[in-house]
């Protein structure tokens, strides 16, 4: 039975590892990915102003911090609110020019000229005008969020890779004498490049304005079912399970994240703008959602193995349990993974791929029926999942749930780990006899 | 004091690692750890990279861009951050 296991996880590796190879390796996906990456400051610098903005209420003269903290927020709030909107609620503008700047990088070429003209292609096609007049101008920032991710993304990509063909077919060079210096003869070769991307780019805002639109406006609304269907019970159940697929290999999940991380970290800069608006939230599968609720200690959900591991009787798991306990604390899960190992260890398919799945499940219907509130700000993926949870949501019932999420995958890990120890023991046993015999 | 590098996907889990090699290596190495988007410009006078097992699949990769040796940390020294035998790895291949 193991041997029978164990021949088919060599194969499944053999064919897993291509994948993953060429699904991170993919320069457009890797732009993406290293974009989202790059954007900590942003993010978390967003995310704290949303936190301060959103003091809880409280009745006068009960608590003295919380009612100068409410007060702080009242005087403050648009302070707040814009440092909010112009950081994490200004994803898109990050993440265009992050992929534009990545995806140089990946070509070789010098990223100025590509960075402006993404920048231009941005504020023509995702800025609506409102009015300009002579002394005041006015304009619609409504799709800087998450809402406008999609055509930052491919607006991004399309500048760069319009730029580098035009570049490399010297379309519109103009034949300088030699004796004209390099720098100068560069910002030529790229004169008519730029003019015909900004041309485009104003020709798109011209034809969806014809029709009283934007294109991510347009994109948002017709593509509605879509955005709706990757925040969903089932595309987050499907996601982790994929994810933990992945892991299982001992194959890091960047593989994915390529595609996972702009619908995640787009569900929750759309959260945080309507936390700051005072609306309702609209999305579930966010980043917070995934760091703090899903992956509790990092990949595997192994927090609660991890305190499982460091009482076992095998010495092997004890110090495995020592180790890796507290990088898991703060959602780093390599040590326990590959040191128990879980990685491609038949005994831990069944709960390694169970473990997170259940959780997402659990917490995605807990904030859909909601019981616990949505999540609205990241702090930093490796910030403990019980602090995480409750500065993500500022409800305390979060912080219930990662607990109980967490007793749940001890038990979900318990009567596989009690196996795999029982193994471990009898051979630690076993080793100790032959070496007093020898 | 040598230059070894560690890359993985963000630089996190193998900081832990590159400190048990550079204790290990009582001081003649200095190990440092960076992301998989980031390795290529801290690449000066480095003698060797190593990879961790999770991103194992980039070896080839990472290889065909850099001139000195690349290996993957075997995922059993890395799960109990084994300093000692990957710094044995290291000596190994590049050398005392």
């Amino acid at each position: 039975m193991s041997n029978v296991m164990d021949s088919l996880t060599t194969y499944l590796e053999k064919h897993v590892l291509p994948i993953a190879n060429k699904l991170s390796t993919q320069r457009h996906l890797h732009a993406i990915r290293d974009a989202f990456i790059s954007l900590v400051p942003v993010t978390l610098f967003g995310g704290i102003c949303t936190i301060l903005s959103s003091a809880p209420a409280v009745e006068p003269g009960s608590n003295f911090l919380l009612e100068a903290w409410a007060n702080f927020a009242a005087a403050n709030s648009t302070l707040l609110t814009w440092a909010n909107t112009m950081t994490m609620g200004a994803l898109s503008v990050y993440i265009a020019l992050g992929v534009t700047y990545f995806l140089c990088k990946h070509y070789k070429i010098d990223a100025f000229i590509p960075l402006v003209l993404t920048m231009g292609g941005f504020l023509l096609i995702c800025f609506g005008p409102v009015e300009l007049g002579w002394d005041a101008k006015t304009a619609d920032i409504l799709y800087l969020d998450g809402k406008g991710l999609l055509v930052a993304i491919f607006l991004s990509i399309l500048t760069v890779e319009g730029y580098r063909a035009m570049r490399e077919h010297n379309v519109g060079r103009i034949a300088l004498p030699p004796s004209v210096p390099a720098s100068l003869s560069e910002a030529f070769a790229s004169l008519v490049p730029g003019i015909i991307i900004l041309a485009v780019d104003t020709a798109i805002f011209a034809i969806f304005n014809s029709m009283g639109t934007t294109l991510p406006a347009f994109i948002y609304t017709n593509l509605a079912p879509v955005f709706n269907a990757t925040d969903s019970l089932g595309f987050a159940a499907i996601a982790t399970l994929l994810v933990q697929f992945f892991w299982f290999f001992g194959v890091h999940d960047a593989a994915l994240s390529g595609v996972l991380g702009p619908i995640r970290d787009g569900g929750l800069s759309v959260n945080a703008a309507a936390q700051a608006a005072g609306e309702a939230l609209p999305n579930i599968f966010t980043t917070p959602f995934w760091v703090y609720f899903v992956v509790i200690g990092g990949c595997g959900s192994v927090l609660a193995l991890a305190i499982l591991l460091i009482r076992s009787k095998s010495k092997q798991l004890r110090t495995i349990g020592r180790v890796g306990i507290v990088p898991a604390f703060f959602n780093i899960s390599e040590p326990i993974i590959f040191g128990v190992p879980l990685m491609m260890n038949p005994m831990f398919f069944i709960p390694f791929l169970l473990t997170s799945t259940v959780n997402a499940i659990i917490a995605y219907v807990c904030m859909m029926t909601g019981l616990v509130a949505k999540t609205f700000a990241l702090l930093s993926w490796n910030m403990p999942c019980i602090f995480g949870a409750y500065l993500s949501t500022f409800d305390w019932k979060a912080v219930v749930l990662v607990v109980a999420l967490i007793a749940i995958d001890a038990l979900l890990y318990y009567p596989f780990y009690k196996a795999y120890e029982k193994q471990l023991v009898a051979q630690e046993e076993a080793d100790e006899t032959s070496a007093e015999t020898a | 004091m040598r230059k070894v590098m560690l890359v993985c996907n963000a630089g996190m889990s193998t900081g832990i690692m590159a400190k048990k090699i550079e204790e290990a290596s009582e001081g003649t190495l200095e190990v440092a750890a960076y992301g998989e988007a980031e390795f290529e410009d801290h690449l000066e006078g480095v003698e060797m990279i190593l990879v961790g097992p999770q991103i194992r699949y980039l070896v080839p990769n990472i290889q065909a861009k850099v001139s000195c040796p690349v290996d993957s940390i075997a995922p059993q020294h890395y799960g109990v951050m084994n300093g000692k035998a990957v710094y044995q790895q290291i000596i190994d291949r590049i050398g005392a």
